[in-house]
């Protein structure tokens, strides 16, 4: 993804916040009017208007969101974000704890890698050692597995 | 590797806690730095694979905004659908509809949160952070598969039979699954098959020897050599030092400037017993060599330790073998190898209680510098003395056999000086065998043989019996001489118990085992005394009576044995038996061989007597009467009254009783008997008797009553006898009841009799029939009857209760008998006036005789005790007289008076026919101034009557009825 893309990405993102505040917005105020609703044509029209007027704007959401232009489809989300959002929690929260799960994974298997390391140089060596006739093809083997001679 | 890159990069600008990671492709090591920096390790060719993408679990960002629009605006439109029309009432619908906004609101709400997550990641690369995770997860899997791989790699291999346990065999297994390597069988030892041996020709290498032999002396003769080692020979260049009986060591050089080592080793002692570890002490020895600045007294040094610690192993090794299959086998013989101490304590005799004094240590002697077996005299005389043994292997066996011979010896002669035993004369000094002399009759004693097992250390009789067989089961159970003593003489006890039990039981003698007293009799008499055992024997006749005993105590000190003999008796009080009676005083004694059939026959004879004594005593005891058995010279002492009747009497005791106590502290008849009465028991006419005598001469003896079973022995003495046949010996002492009720009942008669003769004091008065409660007599002047008056004695169990007076019919005080009945009067207020008024009624009496006849009646009549009425009556004329007779206390005058006079109306009515009469009697006898000549001189005349003494009221009657009678 270029930068371009990124900057579209992010134009797209801030248009489809907007969009959704307005929606959250009308919705809290067409919430209020059903609540207070005095059972008037006038208000029965005003409120269908108002309905209208968020329908249409989820309309416009959605035409914008799946605009063939539109990065936000290449925005691909984890369904347990979605699952974390849903449950009332902070998606930050996840993006957290998923970075510290890497960074161990990665710390772990670092040093699990580097302890063969160390058994393979080892071996080498001993065999190198003990069969000095074996040495270019312990060498070989060393190379091909990662080849670092730098001991 | 390029999208790695950059995306590690991205990983890096936009999460600040993922500091550091280099990722490379599969096969690549992640390396973390420090800081931003990175190092990349990849070879220049070849690029790594890129990381898998994966799409699973992902959504497009507007595939979720579609989804969301088009369910919230078809959720609308339904609702406008079905609600429009919808019968259900306003607000309902409302409520209705506000919830669906409020939801629809809620989904837009998180639709918005997750679009401002999505802004946080600028560079839309969460997708990378997925991928990453899910290399790692794919690479920590296979890194996790070599891990494994590497762990069955390291099973297998442990199953690897090498040849050889180095690395070298460990790879040629590994590689060719089987070992062939060149320096396979290889030998380093300088065989002479070895090719390279014949390379060196003979010559050279003999020459080398001769080379070395001479540099081995010249060296040996500059060094210090132990006094030990000194016997050497050097030969076939090496030298060989042959310490005996130890080891043999041969050593070698190289040059003169060199130090000596080791080339070979044998001991001396263990014939290649145990596999030596040869190269271990070839290390240790050349390192002594090479180090010590005394090499070869460092080397004796070593290898004398080492032979001792050997020789301690095997010592060690041949006592576990003896302990499991020798003949100590089977848990009489324990040991403890301290390998870091170099000590073996020894126990033997371990199931015997001796065990704590059998021991004995095997250790390294620090003077002589061997091992040797240290074994404390068991002898409690001579502390501290202790045994050595030298030469322990190979022999620890007999030297154990010595040790047990000698200690079974050690304790036989201390039994031996006991006194208990004797040795065995007729063999030799080595005998084990000890005789302990038990009775089996009571004359006659059997040795019994006692031995001690020298394996175990146990007690056991020879031929033993089962009372033996328990004994020697006692015997080891103690562990002190002492007690060992007590229990042989208890066993002398048993055993003699057992012999009289025996005689006892053939003889018809009952021997009681139930009886069982918390400690002997003589228990308290020899309890302080050492080595003196008691024991009591209680035994019977089968008819005797119960719960007593004769009682055998046996005291046994060392071989005598005394018995003492008493009668007791023993009962059980609450499940305890307890001596309730002993005779104390009359203990006979004498020796357990003095004890003869015959003896105990005559015994079984002649001791009935005695326990009856006994018994009678006993209970006497209880009764609390005080009491003297008069047996020998006591019984010369009797009164003769006692005596006569006992002479010659064989099967009679006789026992004096105090009186007093006797009638319970009564005092009635102290006065009555003599203070010592007399009991005789006569086993052979089965009689007991009780003999007394009267102190003085009383009323009572007088009249025979047979009731009383009293028996005058003669018709003056004042001595008597009571009588009664007994039947069972168990009821002596009801005899004793019966004849104290009889004395008491004595006592009664004796007081009621004398009270009576005081009171009738005229020679009218006798006794006409005496009965233990009942007396008739007879007191009237001129009685015809055979009894006037009879006297039931009522008594309770101590005292006189009452005295019941019934007059007889005939006597003409009867009619007083209704006043005597309705009142009570003292019995003697009743005799005396009985006595006095009889008299007066012996006067009417005759009066009445005389003069009744069929013109004139006269008839007494009875107002109270002290006024009696005269009355005449003449038919004829139809005059009426009533004399009045009072009985009156006069003050003037000792006793009472009768008072005589008329009755009133007598006086008044001077029509009746009988008036001049009683003028008459009124002038002559009553009237003061009278010059008539008075008949009775002891009248008082009163004008109106006259009074009399008691005595002198018949005259007086006379002489008014014959007035009367005349007129």
């Amino acid at each position: 993804m270029d930068q371009q893309d990124l900057n579209k990405l992010q134009t797209n993102l801030s248009d489809a916040e907007i969009r959704l505040a307005s929606i959250i917005e009308s919705f809290i105020e067409l919430g209020v009017s059903v609540y207070d609703f005095p059972g008037t044509q006038e208000s029965t029209q005003g409120m269908v208007t108002n309905l209208k007027r968020n329908v249409e704007r989820i309309k416009l959401l959605n035409q914008h969101a799946n605009d063939p232009d539109s990065q936000l489809r290449n925005m691909n989300i984890p369904l347990e974000v979605l699952q974390y959002i849903e449950d009332g929690r902070n998606p930050d929260v996840y993006t957290r704890e998923f970075v510290e799960a890497i960074r161990r994974s990665n710390q772990y298997q670092r040093a699990k890698m580097h302890a063969l390391k160390k058994l393979r140089d080892s071996l080498a060596e001993k065999i190198g050692e003990e069969f000095p006739d074996l040495v270019p093809q312990v060498q070989g083997i060393i190379e091909r597995a990662n080849g670092s001679r730098d001991k | 590797m390029t999208i790695a890159v950059k995306e590690s990069k991205i990983l890096y600008g936009n999460f600040d806690k993922a500091k550091s990671g280099i990722m490379k492709g599969s096969g690549g090591i992640v390396e973390q730095g420090p800081g931003l920096q990175q190092r990349i390790i990849t070879p220049a060719k070849e690029m790594p694979p890129e990381i898998p993408h994966v799409e699973f679990n992902q959504l497009p960002l507007s595939v979720l905004i579609r989804n969301l629009t088009v369910y919230a605006a078809k959720e609308l439109s339904q609702y406008m659908k079905t609600n429009v029309r919808s019968t259900q009432d306003a607000s309902t619908r409302k409520m209705e509809f506000l919830r669906l906004i409020i939801f629809l609101r809620n989904q837009f709400l998180r639709l918005y949160v997750l679009v401002k997550w999505c802004k946080t990641i600028r560079q839309n690369n969460f997708h990378t952070m997925i991928d990453l995770l899910n290399w790692f997860r794919g690479t920590n899997i296979i890194v996790n598969n070599c891990l494994l791989a590497l762990k069955d790699m390291s099973t297998s291999m442990a199953g690897a039979k090498l040849p050889n346990p180095d690395l070298i065999t460990a790879l040629e297994v590994l590689m060719l699954g089987r070992p062939d390597l060149p320096t396979h069988g290889f030998l380093l030892t300088g065989d002479e098959n070895g090719q390279q041996a014949n390379k060196i020709p003979a010559k050279l290498i003999l020459k080398r020897f001769r080379d070395l032999n001479t540099c081995l002396s010249v060296k040996i003769s500059l060094m210090d050599l132990p006094a030990e080692m000194h016997t050497y020979s050097i030969k076939d260049g090496r030298i060989t030092f042959t310490v005996f009986p130890e080891f043999e060591i041969s050593l070698s050089t190289i040059d003169r400037e060199s130090p000596l080592f080791f080339v070979d080793v044998k001991f001396l002692f263990n014939e290649n017993k145990f596999p030596l570890n040869t190269t271990k002490i070839a290390l240790l020895v050349n390192d002594i060599l090479y180090k010590s600045p005394t090499p070869l007294l460092s080397l004796y040094q070593f290898l004398h330790r080492y032979v001792l610690t050997l020789q301690l192993y095997m010592i060690h090794v041949e006592l576990q073998d003896i302990e499991t299959n020798g003949k100590y086998s089977g848990g009489n013989l324990a040991h403890h190898y301290d390998p870091k101490k170099n000590i073996i304590s020894l126990r033997y005799w371990l199931q015997s209680k001796m065990n704590s004094k059998c021991k004995a240590l095997i250790g390294v002697e620090k003077t002589s510098q061997s091992i040797i077996l240290q074994w404390h005299l068991p002898d409690t005389k001579e502390e501290g003395k202790t045994t050595k043994y030298n030469n322990l292997l190979g022999n620890i066996e007999a030297i154990l056999d010595e040790i047990t011979f000698n200690h079974a010896r050690i304790i036989m002669s201390e039994l031996l000086d006991t006194g208990l035993f004797e040795g065995d004369d007729n063999k030799n000094d080595t005998s084990d065998t000890l005789f302990f002399h038990v009775p089996v009759i009571c004359v006659a004693t059997a040795p019994v043989q006692l031995k001690i097992n020298t394996i175990s250390g146990i007690f056991y009789f020879k031929n033993p019996s089962a009372l033996l067989l328990s004994y020697a089961k006692q015997l080891n159970q103690t562990s002190d001489l002492d007690d060992v003593v007590n229990i042989l003489e208890r066993l002398r006890m048993d055993k003699i118990v057992h012999i009289l039990r025996n005689m006892f039981e053939k003889t018809g003698w009952i021997c009681e085992d139930v009886v069982k007293l918390n400690k002997p009799i003589l228990y308290d008499k020899h309890k302080d005394k050492k080595r003196i055992l008691t024991r009591d024997l209680f035994i019977r006749i089968k008819d005797w009576p119960a719960n007593w005993f004769f009682i055998l105590n046996l005291v046994a000190s060392g071989a005598t044995c005394i018995v003492e003999k008493l009668i007791g008796k023993v009962q059980s009080v609450k499940g305890t038996w307890e001596v309730k009676y002993l005779d104390q005083g009359n203990l006979q004694v004498s020796k357990l061989e003095s004890i003869t059939y015959q003896n105990v026959m005559h015994m079984q004879k002649t001791i009935i007597q005695k326990i009856l004594n006994h018994m009678i005593i006993d209970s006497l005891n209880e009764l609390k009467i005080s009491k003297v058995i008069c047996q020998g010279e006591a019984s010369q002492k009797l009164p003769a009254y006692v005596q006569t009747n006992t002479a010659g009497a064989s099967n009679v005791s006789i026992i004096a009783i105090g009186l007093e106590s006797f009638l319970q502290g009564s005092k009635a008849l102290s006065d009555t008997l003599e203070s010592t009465i007399f009991l005789k028991m006569d086993y052979e006419q089965n009689e007991v008797k009780l003999f007394g005598k009267f102190k003085k001469d009383t009323q009572m003896i007088r009249y025979q009553c047979d009731d009383l079973l009293i028996n005058f022995i003669d018709k003056r003495g004042l001595a008597f006898h009571m009588t009664e046949d007994f039947t069972s010996l168990n009821h002596v002492v009801q005899y004793l009841t019966k004849f104290r009720q009889k004395l008491m009942q004595l006592v009664v008669l004796t007081d009621v009799t004398e009270k009576l003769h005081n009171n009738f004091r005229s020679e009218h008065f006798q006794i006409v029939k005496l009965r233990p409660n009942e007396i008739s007599f007879r007191y009237l002047k001129n009685s015809k009857d055979d009894q006037d008056c009879t006297i039931q004695i009522v008594t309770n169990e101590t005292k006189i209760e009452k005295l019941q007076v019934q007059l007889s019919p005939l006597n003409p005080q009867n009619i007083i008998q209704k006043y005597l009945e309705c009142d009570k009067y003292d019995p003697h207020f009743i005799f005396n006036y009985l006595h006095f008024t009889s008299k007066l009624f012996s006067a009417v009496k005759s009066i009445e005789s005389i003069t009744n006849t069929n013109t004139m009646t006269i008839t007494l009549h009875l107002h109270t005790l002290a006024a009696y009425q005269l009355s005449y009556h003449d038919r004829l004329t139809g005059g009426q007289i009533a004399l009045c007779i009072d009985l009156r206390n006069s003050p003037s005058r000792a006793g009472s008076m009768y008072h005589l006079y008329f009755a009133q109306e007598d006086y008044s009515a001077s029509k009746n026919p009988m008036y001049p009469a009683i003028l008459q009697v009124i002038n002559n006898v009553f009237m003061l101034n009278n010059n008539t000549k008075r008949k009775v001189p002891s009248v008082i005349r009163l004008g109106t009557g006259v009074a009399c003494p008691l005595g002198d009221i018949e005259p007086l009657l006379e002489e008014i009825h014959s007035i009367l009678i005349r007129s």
